[in-house]
């Protein structure tokens, strides 16, 4: 059985091996002093401040989590895992595929960045230009980039994101990139918590890991546990694909009070009502996906969004436990 | 006293107004190993003073197919936004490959490559004797033209 620890993941940030203002030991103390437990870096077609992190994740007590942005003329796509600058002159807009391909040959998890926002004349390159054609092989979707509220519509991610589990893409994770470059703007924006399996020792293989399985909860701050029961009692996690239904939502919300929930499914979507610590799910077609606002379900409210849990699948999975 | 150094290869061209999403590969040689390679890329001008008269229609275009808004002040916002600066990287391959590349925006970068102590965005390393290439990635030229130069020296 596996056990599973809640980790406070910032996974895409910036420092001088790139667009950054930060060296890579001051941008590992600014995030650990922000909470986070395990921290990526995703320059701009740069792996140079790689020899850098580890280091600095130890001396902070941390681990680190190397990667990169890949760069190009028609969008970002982040290489969680990659080691190695990719030449991305090769990429056309007709074949985004093409770029996790490559991602993946090197190890890493492809994960589409900041999918609507703003790009030529404003900032060249940041806009989604290419035509994805197949959404298998994206590994994840970054929901909420908060580097620019403003020109990032977060709110149209999060659509794109449950539109693609509706057609089938079941596999693609949700998760927030501060996108981080030490700018005077970041306040405390969002986190996601990575469910890593303690039994994998090397904690940039658990974050990968805990990615690829959606064990993941994207929240503003603090955790807001997010759980299932089903119908053979089995406490059930993001990510569980499981054989019983979906009997009741368990919430523990921190102590923050006044949240609306909202679910998600294949059909539609629905307020559940205000959160409590048990609530009695309806009918659950193919996907569950749970979100907790303050107040108004608008993304400017939102304290909290689940991954997918899988209920009804005739292949159960195993039942993670937590020790956090 | 620094020693002198040898210019190992010099590249110019310009580029005119509106190029965008363009690369530019220079390949050249070197024969022996040096401890450091110097690499100097510089473009003007930097920035447009004057937006284009195009500028706002590109905006309002780029505003409503990417993120779907057309209203006033998210066009007068993106407007604002605008710096108008031309904006070129630049990438280093060594014959052992990539040595990285550098995402900064500056319309001159002096990049030093080393065993130790390269410049952030590459890799330390020998700078072996063999192929070498540098890429100009263009991502605009917001200027009626633009002019840049590209420099390697061995120490």
């Amino acid at each position: 059985m596996k056990q599973i620890r809640w980790v406070n993941a910032q996974l895409h940030n910036h420092t001088v091996h790139s667009d950054g203002k930060a060296t890579v030991p001051e941008m590992v103390e600014a995030l650990a002093n922000r909470g986070a437990e395990l921290i990526a870096l995703t320059d701009h077609n740069s792996v140079s401040g790689h020899p850098q992190l580890l280091p600095a994740c130890r001396e902070k007590g941390v681990h680190g989590l190397r990667g990169i942005e890949v760069t190009t003329f028609y969008g970002h796509v982040l290489g969680l895992g990659v080691k190695e600058y990719i030449d991305w002159r090769g990429y056309s807009p007709e074949c985004p595929e093409k770029i996790c391909r490559d991602i993946r040959k090197l190890g890493g998890l492809a994960g589409l960045a900041h999918p609507i926002r703003i790009g030529y004349p404003a900032v060249t390159g940041c806009a989604w230009l290419y035509h994805i054609s197949d959404y298998d092989a994206f590994d994840y979707i970054e929901i909420l980039n908060t580097s620019d509220f403003q020109f990032c519509r977060n709110d149209l991610a999060i659509e794109l994101w449950i539109n693609r589990l509706r057609a089938g893409n079941t596999h693609l994770a949700a998760v927030s990139g501060l996108d981080y470059h030490a700018r005077p703007w970041h306040g405390k924006e969002t986190v996601t918590w990575l469910g890593m399996d303690s039994g994998i020792a090397d904690p940039e293989s658990a974050a990968l890991d805990a990615i690829r399985s959606q064990r993941a909860i994207v929240c503003k701050d603090s955790l807001i546990r997010i759980e299932v029961r089903d119908s053979y009692r089995n406490r059930q996690l993001p990510g569980s694909r499981f054989s019983g239904t979906a009997q009741e939502l368990l919430l523990d919300t921190a102590g923050k009070e006044n949240l609306t929930v909202v679910l998600w499914d294949q059909n539609g979507s629905q307020i559940l009502g205000t959160a409590k610590p048990s609530m009695p799910l309806p009918r659950i077609e193919q996907f569950l996906v749970v979100a907790l606002y303050r107040g108004v379900p608008d993304v400017l409210n939102l304290e909290a969004i689940s991954n997918p849990f899988f209920p009804d699948c005739t292949r159960g999975g195993n039942h993670p436990v937590c020790n956090n | 006293m620094k020693p002198l150094s040898q210019c190992l290869f010099s590249a110019a061209g310009e580029l005119p107004y509106g190029q965008k999403y363009y690369h530019i590969s220079y390949t050249f040689e070197i024969s022996k190993e040096y401890k450091v390679l110097e690499v100097l890329l510089e473009y003007e001008p930097e920035k447009r003073t004057k937006p284009p008269k195009d500028l706002e229609k590109e905006v309002r275009e780029a505003a409503r197919t990417e993120i779907f808004r057309e209203d006033p002040q998210t066009i007068s916002d993106l407007i604002n936004l605008c710096p108008l600066k031309n904006l070129i990287n630049l990438a280093i391959k060594g014959p052992d490959g990539w040595r990285g590349e550098d995402h900064k925006f500056l319309c001159r970068r002096e990049i030093c490559l080393a065993e130790e102590g390269s410049t952030p965005c590459f890799s330390n390393g020998k700078n072996l004797p063999g192929q070498y290439e540098l890429v100009l990635h263009v991502y605009a030229v917001f200027t009626d033209s633009l002019r840049y130069r590209v420099e390697v020296r061995g120490l």
